[in-house]
């Protein structure tokens, strides 16, 4: 692993964008706060310093890339993996990547992938709420932090070092052929739910079968069977 | 002696063949010609950028008309909440926008024409 820290950074996922062709697959770019810090389609992501688990890992191989339909569940499984670890229990993925507790976001994920006639690498950036009591900035589900829950001094040089480390276990096992779809699905949380869905900015309740063996959502709509696949849609409980 | 053409990894090759009397023989080949890669091959294909994945398009950056470098990204493509940026292989004029924010595209689908 090459780590490279910042104690500041507009976004390390900015950083890894910018910088990927010089630097090896499972680089891992970390910052104690970040100034320009996204969520999906162009929302704020904003912590105070110190305050979240900030970093970004860089994915250049060919055959993980290949699996890229999957990486959005998987780095979310992968952070509720390690979360269970610390005690923390009623968690769940809201699709494809939101890791929630008692239904309260703790941990947000962007991926972002840069190709020129072929993907060239994903980048995976992770925010999770590690010591925060109040929040600030865009958020669509009320966060939660593990300080909240567990009511203790959480070490972050730990928690990253376990977060990577179960990243690049499943990564590898993902590129081996592994196929995690059975131990997710059991985390899905919009499985047989009927929730709002936000499309083109108008809510509309639909019914959601759940995640299917190809990572998609199956819902159904006006009574019609979908699998969706991309993000033009969330989904609110 | 006859000339056969056999095509090898996607080369040509122009092959000389002598029938000889004995069960080992010995044969020549040399390059004559060569097939070019296919997305070199039509002159239209060198200025196609394509999609890398099926997915949606999230954001198109560039009009007909600009000028593109090449590395430069020209759109966004999204597909299970991945967020791909499209990076042009070449530099040019913007001649054409195939496809419109919030299309669905398959993979290897035309997204911009470049001149």
């Amino acid at each position: 692993m090459r780590e490279i820290y910042f104690e500041s950074i507009d976004s390390t996922n900015t950083y890894l964008k910018q910088h990927y062709e010089e630097l090896e697959d499972m680089c891992f770019v970390r910052t104690d706060y970040q100034s320009a810090g996204r969520g999906r389609k162009s929302r704020t992501w904003l912590a105070e310093k110190g305050e979240s688990l900030l970093f970004s890992v860089l994915l250049k191989d060919e055959e993980v890339l290949k699996r890229y339909r999957e990486l959005s569940v998987l780095s979310a499984y992968s952070v509720l993996e390690v979360l269970e670890g610390y005690g923390i229990g009623d968690l769940m993925i809201k699709w494809p990547n939101d890791v929630l507790v008692k239904e309260r976001k703790i941990c947000g994920i962007l991926l972002e992938g840069i190709s020129a006639e072929s993907l060239r690498c994903i980048i995976i950036g992770i925010g999770l709420n590690v010591k925060q009591e109040s929040f600030t900035g865009d958020y669509l589900n009320e966060p939660v932090s593990m300080r909240m829950i567990l009511n203790e001094e959480i070490g972050m040089d730990a928690l990253k070092d376990r977060i990577y480390q179960k990243l690049e276990d499943n990564i590898r096992k993902l590129k081996e052929g592994y196929d995690f779809y059975e131990e997710i699905s059991a985390y899905d949380l919009l499985k047989g739910r009927k929730v709002k869905a936000l499309v083109n900015d108008v809510f509309k309740e639909v019914s959601v079968i759940g995640m299917r063996s190809d990572y998609s959502l199956g819902i159904i709509d006006d009574g019609k069977e979908l699998n969706i696949k991309t993000g033009e849609i969330s989904f609110h409980v | 002696m006859k000339i056969y053409k056999v095509k090898v990894n996607g080369k040509v090759y122009e092959v000389e063949l002598e029938a000889v009397d004995e069960v080992k023989g010995s044969v020549e080949a040399k390059t004559v010609s060569e097939e070019a890669p296919a997305k070199e091959a039509a002159s239209e294909g060198a200025n196609q950028i394509l999609a890398p994945i099926a997915g949606k398009v999230l954001d198109i950056k560039v009009k007909p008309g600009e000028m593109v470098r090449k590395g430069q990204t020209v759109a966004i493509i999204e597909a299970m909440k991945l967020e791909n940026e499209i990076q042009s292989a070449y530099s040019g004029k913007v001649k054409e926008v195939v496809v419109s924010e919030g299309a669905d595209v398959r993979n290897k689908d035309v997204l911009i024409v470049l001149e």
